[in-house]
């Protein structure tokens, strides 16, 4: 698809308005791909809005089994994003929870259910909301080199999101989008699973970036804060000079 | 090593570090993933594999809500065969039946078909001691592990991680083979031992892969042809199966069949299918002169209770979800500390074996959907570990679930407070950066003591930048996306020249 005049008349109004959902750990730790993310869809055209009042979505408590204090801050997280027509976060796992595990917290609530399901349509992982709903597929990028990407687990597999991320790196242009051994599987992150069992995440994440060397990549790239904490922390450990990017950052840096 | 699921963190740490054997298994799984992807191509694209593996938990679903109906259909139809069926509540009643049987017929040598359920229950030491009787495994990977007196490294491939010299090295200690590292030699000569012990069994001893309602019929699937001599040699047949094997009718079972040969070794189907339909008839030259089917229970009729447990009773042990686990991948099987390793006991241990004491194994789990995206029986893994997770922060009398302490609570109720309240929130995030980075060398933190130490063993954490992303946005990406989104919409050409350089 042709970039510029092309897409931006094509989308409506309607989809102009973007609200981001920076998720707590861009919002304090991984600030550059929440910045990447606004300077991507500004540079789009993108009418963005940020509700300064946001803060994380409740995953880790969800996934550690305390649904009940998660209840509280998932009707805070859809009181606060409802009205909006499209929401947009750089973070697949993020995406997921709004998505898949809210509706579920309110099984005995149904009309905290319908507005949680309701939600959950319209909040898009960064790259989905290009490709699916924007129907954007070049964004003018530029890279010099080869890319390797890393399926994330949630994006793939709980949101089904794989043909989107691929289409926009195949299309920056200067880079050559190379296959990886296993891309499919887990980096090891898991949240609390890295602190929790060090050493089964060391060999999970130890196998990942060995694939990636082999690869011969110039630079890994994936879209979601887990996986990039946990390889980026990986190589500076351990192959320092070695980079791995959120996909956000990588659209970011234009021709 | 003391192999029980309470030692997970211990045995993994062991195991991990046995970076040949991993490397070894991440290969091995490559190649039967590979394989049993090929395999279901035959149902077609993408799309119709879905449908296909649809299809198959749709047969469970229906299965598993007409459990008691099919269960006594299958009783009623197996009687008229002539197969007497026995129920057990759980593993001693199970045990203590089968038992009853051994005297009852005299019993001295029992060849056995590779049986998980009979590794559940613990019948094979359960005879050996109490009703004196020799036990010999047929299956090959299977009679390795037992001689070897390990636990079965997967449910399918028991011996898949020893290589041939251990193999070899078992084999010449306990039942003197000349040592040969000769795939075929090793494999003839354990066939000449067993068959000699299998021709004086009086006993054959199976599980069952699908019983079939409508017909009152046993599947049973392997490549090895030990299960259709031990169903029809010895005088006495007896199949194990658990509650939740029944099947309606044969349509169901072929269709189960298709999908549980590909996903557990890459086939279309397997060397030997068998359909058992009763003991020797009048005029009949083989079979046994008896058959009985022992159905046991052992937990899973609380499970069945819960709606949303019911659904760890689809499994129908094809294993394909071990070989996508990265966890079970790097840790093998005996963290787990029982015979169901991998996504499959981290399902079912939870509940038959406490909550408590399997902590680990819903616990050690990335919820990475691995598994829940081949399986052909549309298990939901992850919300069933999510589940258990629930159950034990709130404690559950089913499942001997103590609540989890009050410090661990503690953590999770500030992380919520501060979900809740921004002010609390940013007060958090400022004072996590203040401890972040004062350890911080060259914009990185390379160690930690205290809970998060664990991060740090082979990674290092970013610095917080001193401006969250928040502050960031006020101070000025606000309005610089404000202007370059303007700029954008009004000129888009230039925009789009601009850009392109």
């Amino acid at each position: 698809m042709k970039p510029g005049n092309g897409l931006l008349a094509k989308r409506s109004d309607l989809m102009s308005k973007v609200s981001l959902f920076i998720p707590c750990a861009v919002d304090a730790v991984l600030v550059s791909v929440g910045e990447s993310t606004v300077r991507l869809l500004a540079r789009l055209g993108f009418d963005l809005q940020y509700h300064e009042e946001q803060t994380c979505c409740g995953q880790p408590v969800i996934t550690a089994g305390h649904l009940d204090l998660a209840r509280d801050a998932a009707c805070r997280f859809i009181s606060i994003f409802e009205e909006d027509e499209v929401v947009v976060s750089p973070s697949g796992s993020c995406v997921s929870t709004i998505r898949h595990d809210y509706p579920r917290l309110f099984e005995d609530e149904p009309e905290w259910q319908r507005r949680a399901v309701e939600l959950g349509q319209r909040v898009y992982e960064l790259s989905e909301f290009l490709v699916d709903v924007a129907h954007i597929e070049d964004v003018n990028a530029h890279f010099s080199g080869k890319l390797a990407y890393h399926k994330s687990c949630h994006l793939l597999r709980a949101l089904g999101i794989d043909h989107q991320p691929q289409t926009l790196l195949k299309n920056v242009h200067g880079a050559e989008l190379v296959p990886m051994q296993d891309d499919h599987v887990c980096c090891g992150f898991g949240g609390q699973f890295s602190i929790k069992y060090p050493y089964i995440s060391e060999a999970i994440v130890g196998d990942k970036v060995k694939n990636f060397l082999a690869s011969e990549a110039d630079l890994l790239v994936l879209s979601d804060p887990g996986c990039l904490l946990n390889i980026r922390g990986y190589l500076h450990r351990n192959h320092p000079g070695r980079q791995v990017k959120h996909l956000a950052e990588v659209l970011a840096e234009s021709v | 090593m003391d192999l029980r699921p309470e030692n997970f963190q211990s045995v993994a740490e062991i195991e991990v570090a046995k970076v040949a054997q991993r490397d070894f298994v991440v290969m091995v799984a490559g190649v039967f993933n590979y394989l049993c992807d090929t395999a279901m191509t035959a149902y077609g694209d993408g799309s119709a594999q879905d449908e296909a593996r649809a299809a198959g938990a749709q047969i469970r679903t229906n299965s598993l809500n007409n459990l008691a109906e099919l269960l006594q259909e299958f009783e009623t139809n197996a009687n008229r065969n002539g197969i007497q069926v026995l129920w057990a509540a759980d593993a001693e009643e199970a045990c203590q039946l089968v038992k009853g049987l051994v005297e009852k017929h005299q019993v001295k040598t029992i060849s056995k078909g590779k049986s998980m359920i009979s590794e559940e229950i613990g019948l094979n030491h359960f005879l050996e001691k109490e009703a004196g009787v020799k036990i010999y495994e047929g299956d090959l990977g299977e009679f390795i592990v037992q001689l070897r007196g390990t636990l079965p490294f997967h449910i399918v491939g028991p011996a898949i991680n020893m290589t041939v010299q251990e193999i070899a090295g078992v084999l010449q200690q306990h039942i003197d083979m000349p040592y040969t590292e000769v795939a075929t030699e090793i494999v003839s000569y354990v066939r000449t031992y067993l068959r000699d012990k299998f021709e004086r069994a009086d006993m054959g001893i199976t599980g069952v892969n699908q019983a079939i309602a409508s017909t009152g019929s046993l599947m049973l699937v392997e490549n090895e042809g030990n299960i259709r001599w031990v169903t029809s040699a010895p005088r006495v047949h007896v199949a194990l199966m658990s509650i939740e094997k029944v099947c309606a009718n044969f349509a169901d079972a072929f269709h189960l069949l298709g999908l549980l040969t590909r996903n557990c070794t890459g086939q279309a189907i397997t060397s030997y299918v068998s359909v058992l339909n009763g003991p020797r008839r009048a005029e009949e030259v083989d079979g046994p002169e008896a058959m009985y089917v022992v159905i046991i229970d052992n937990g899973r009729s609380i499970a069945y209770q819960d709606p949303l447990l019911k659904d760890a009773l689809r499994c129908i042990r094809c294993g394909r979800c071990g070989i996508q686990c990265p966890i079970y991948l790097r840790i093998g099987a005996n963290p787990y500390g029982w015979i169901y390793p991998g996504p499959i006991g981290n399902v079912i241990a939870p509940v038959i074996m406490d909550l408590d004491r399997t902590r680990d194994l819903y616990e050690a789990c990335t919820l990475c959907g691995g598994c829940q995206s081949v399986c052909p029986s549309g298990m939901s893994h992850l919300d069933i570990m999510t589940h258990y997770r629930q159950m034990k922060v709130k404690g559950d009398d089913r499942f001997g679930g103590t609540r989890i302490c009050i410090k661990e609570r503690s953590g999770f109720k500030i992380l919520a407070r501060g979900m809740q309240n921004p002010g609390l929130y940013k007060a958090g995030v400022k004072i996590a950066r203040r401890f972040l980075n004062q350890r911080s060398q060259d914009g990185y933190i390379t160690q930690m003591p205290g809970p998060m130490s664990g991060w740090f063993r082979c990674r290092d954490f970013p610095e917080m930048p001193e401006k969250t992303f928040r502050q960031r946005w006020q101070d000025e990406l606000q309005e610089e996306a404000r202007q370059t989104a303007d700029r954008a919409v009004a000129h888009p050409e230039a925009a789009a020249q601009n850009e392109e350089g």
